[in-house]
């Protein structure tokens, strides 16, 4: 097991040795001069910034480990800290932890930054980071999937702790950069993220109004005060009045927005796009409890379904077809083989091969829930019409289609990785999660699953790419294409850059002219 | 009167809560799982079911009946799934923002109506008459999307003279108002233009022209309190197509109003929201047609003895 010091070492998955010792003396040495969210040269912030959501909050209560939602993260990321963080690469870096040592496959020993507050002027604990912890371990709130169950976190001293595991976990350290540190107080008095939220990030929770969520600088922010004085997060549901917003310039940046967007603001010198995506896929969700639960046929449909015309006509060329499992832009993704390149004939093969050789109805729910999905839906039943299998497409709301997706054979949707790990998706075909999104059970997989998860950095892409490799040849699901985030920003904005997460964790270091 | 008064506001009650049940009831009904659209698509089983639990939405559907009649009659319209704050707190931020779009609304259709419909009566032949046409016309067959959308093209995109949506003061009720006014004047129109030549027509306008009166106060003194009661009508069907139709006017401005905050609502399953916006506008619409009745007896005496 390679002992991982100060982890703004050499990525994971290259090999340790002279240039990762280097790299992590280098990091000692920085890490506690430059924290990843290094901001404001003068201490003052000042002007105001506005983003353009296509969501509001999935409630107005600010628990980060509650739930999983755009806003929520892109709130949480400002507001809260966590140990470690990402960096505009995906780097792992220094957060509340100025040291870490990975000391076995189930213990991480780090070392609290001093002198770092909560926004009521509370000071961090370790108390709180235990709390924060602990909490995830014990299991039952939405993002105790980043973590094994039981994780929890020993006291030593003051400023030492060590994170222990009852099971090998190699992805600790994406964990520790995802999960938010809050005050022990809200947690064993939860009514209080109701109030708003609280932490000791670069910006304090102000208010939300219901279309509005404000946040205003933290001027003691201990990686220095951010620059922008204000930051704005506005739900506007209607697309047309989203990119009028921008034009108008009511708002600064659009997030995750349309090709149709990226197409009016092209050759605009007032704005510029960010790409700077975290790793999402659109997929076409198989029922293995029904006719797609046999291999060939599965197999057939990825033949007959042409992913690089979708992806080039309807997305407009604005996402990536990848052969994987995962995401082009997820950390270890390689492409694999087979392609299952689009090819009928080969399709048509599959097919007589199935159970279903002379053919088969398959029920397909759409709606407006993912981009272009009426397209896209439309273009796949065709494709499956010419191998022989026949879809009944149904319209429903999206309300409907998302509490009813699992009971159609096949339907579009997004998956986004939280965390910038792997892991975090290839946790939806194991266990319960497996079971209700999929109907999937394999114990072959959770397996392969539990080993990628345990790995350490030496071994991690062979595990990920073993995960992968799986799925991909069993065509759980279907794999259309990446969903590639853009965001278009004013050019007022100077600097905007983004980490490959949701959220906006490097907001801070952007200033406003 | 005052009995007429009593039994109206009766019968108002008894319709809003029909409505609230049959709102209830349907919603419940309907697809849609608030837990489910709260949650993301990973969530596992019970992640899910805790979000049932805290919705309430695990017990039977008579026992949140009944938690929902007995908070209502005691004016507690519950706790919104999604904002975890009372609905009536929402409800109450939101409204005003809509009274103030749909006010400003109707006084511009009004005052617009009452200047050129009765202008148009008088002179049949001239501009005023055409100018009612083509708006009529243009109006009825635009939808408020639509023009909607050209004026944030032009006047807040292109000119950058208005904002081009949300809510910042006064100069965001511009465009939605004049939008939604546009769908409403058409009606109000015709039915003023029609009742005014009639008016016009009647023997004591005669009377009082001999009598010298001039135009202007035997147009708009006499004649048009005489055809303004039709008028009264149209207004009251235009307040409940405000209270349901300027949701699309909110929609294509970003306006943080009450029909936002049903879209809102309805898209996550929010049922005490929704249940709440339901009541509220339906008690407003109930007793706005109550005062449009009262009114029609303070303007017409006829009406007035016949009540009594």
């Amino acid at each position: 097991m390679e002992h991982i010091v100060n982890g703004r070492a050499a990525p994971a998955w290259t090999t340790p040795g002279r240039r990762g010792f280097l790299i992590g003396a280098t990091a000692l040495g920085l890490s506690t001069v430059m924290p990843l969210r290094a901001l404001a040269q003068d201490g003052t912030s000042s002007g105001a910034v506005v983003f353009g959501n296509a969501e509001p909050p999935t409630a107005n209560y600010w628990d980060p480990a509650a739930g999983f939602g755009l806003v929520d993260e892109q709130v949480a990321s400002l507001v809260h800290d966590s140990l470690l963080a990402f960096d505009e690469a995906g780097e792992i870096g220094p957060g509340l932890a100025t040291a870490w040592e990975v000391k076995s496959e189930t213990v991480v020993a780090l070392t609290l930054r001093e002198g770092v507050t909560f926004h009521d002027g509370s000071s961090l604990t370790a108390e709180d980071v235990k709390a924060s912890i602990d909490r995830l371990g014990a299991g039952g709130l939405a993002q105790a999937m980043v973590v094994t169950p039981g994780i929890a976190v020993t006291i030593l001293s003051p400023t030492e702790i060590e994170v222990v595991s009852p099971a090998a976990f190699g992805v600790i350290l994406s964990s520790l950069a995802f999960i938010k540190i809050l005050p022990k107080t809200n947690i064993d008095n939860p009514d209080n993220f109701g109030a708003g939220a609280m932490g000791t990030g670069p910006y304090k929770f102000v208010s939300y109004d219901g279309s509005d969520v404000v946040l205003e600088a933290n001027p003691d922010y201990w990686g220095g005060a951010p620059k922008i004085q204000s930051v704005t997060f506005r739900y506007i549901e209607d697309a047309q009045a989203r990119i009028n917003a921008l034009l108008s310039g009511q708002v600064d940046i659009l997030t995750r927005v349309s090709s149709e967007d990226l197409s009016r603001v092209e050759g605009n010198a007032d704005f510029y796009v960010n790409n700077q995506t975290p790793p999402a896929q659109i997929v076409a969700i198989y029922q293995h409890n029904g006719p797609l639960g046999d291999l060939k046929l599965r197999q057939a449909v990825a033949h007959a379904i042409d992913r690089e015309g979708i992806a080039a006509s309807i997305m407009r060329g604005t996402n990536a077809v990848g052969f994987s499992a995962l995401p082009t832009s997820s950390s270890f993704y390689e492409a694999l083989e087979p392609k299952f390149e689009f090819d009928l004939d080969k399709a048509r093969a599959l097919v007589a091969e199935s159970a279903y050789p002379d053919g088969v109805t398959l029920r397909m729910s759409t709606s407006t829930l993912v981009p272009n999905q009426i397209e896209i839906d439309q273009i796949i039943a065709a494709s499956l019409q010419a191998i022989g299998i026949t879809v009944e497409v149904e319209r429903l709301e999206v309300g409907a289609f998302r509490t009813s997706y699992n009971t159609y054979d096949i339907n579009l949707n997004t998956l986004a990785i939280f965390n910038y790990d792997p892991d975090f998706v290839l946790g939806f075909y194991v266990g319960d999660i497996a079971q209700a999104v999929f109907h999937y059970s394999d114990p072959a997989y959770e397996a392969l699953h539990a080993a990628q998860r345990a790995a350490p950095a030496e071994t991690r892409q062979a595990a990920v790419t073993a995960a992968a490799q799986h799925l991909w040849d069993n065509q759980v699901t279907l794999y259309l294409s990446d969903e590639t985030w853009h965001f278009i920003v004013n050019k007022r904005v100077e600097g905007y850059v983004r980490a490959p997460l949701i959220g906006e964790n490097l907001l801070g270091q952007v200033s406003v002219s | 009167m005052r009995n007429y008064v009593i039994r109206r506001i009766l019968q108002a009650a008894i319709i809003v809560l029909a409505i609230a049940v049959t709102v209830f009831l349907v919603l419940r009904l309907s697809a849609g799982d608030p837990a489910r659209i709260r949650a993301p698509v990973f969530a596992s089983p019970e992640v899910i079911e805790q979000y049932r639990r805290d919705f309430g939405t695990d017990r039977p559907i008579i026992e949140q009946l009944g938690t929902f009649l007995s908070g209502a009659l005691q004016g507690d319209l519950g706790t919104s799934f999604r904002y975890q704050e009372p609905v009536t707190d929402l409800i109450m931020t939101a409204l005003p923002r809509t009274l103030a779009l749909a006010g400003s609304a109707l006084l511009l259709s009004l005052a617009f109506t009452i200047v050129v419909g009765s202008l148009a009566a008088l002179r049949p032949r001239s501009g005023w008459a055409v100018l009612a046409t083509v708006l009529a016309t243009v109006g009825q067959s635009a939808p408020v999307f639509w023009t909607g959308a050209l004026m944030v093209i032009l006047f807040a995109v292109n000119l950058g003279w208005l904002p081009s949506g949300g809510f910042t003061g006064v100069s965001s009720l511009v465009l939605p108002a004049i939008a939604v006014a546009l769908s409403i004047v058409p009606t109000q129109l015709r039915v003023l233009r029609s009742s005014m030549r009639g008016v016009l027509s009647e023997e004591y306008i005669r009377t009082a022209h001999a009598f010298g009166l001039s135009e202007r106060r035997i147009t708009y003194f006499y004649a048009l309190k005489n055809a303004s009661l039709p008028l009264l009508t149209v207004i009251g069907v235009d307040v409940g197509y405000l209270l349901g139709g300027v949701i699309v006017a909110e929609v294509v401005f970003a306006f943080p109003g009450i029909g936002e905050l049903a879209l809102v609502a309805l898209n996550a399953r929010d049922y005490p929201l929704v249940q709440g916006i339901t009541i509220v506008t339906a008690a407003i619409f109930v007793i706005v047609n109550l005062l449009i009745d009262l009114a029609y007896a303070a303007i017409d005496p006829r009406i007035r003895m016949e009540r009594s």
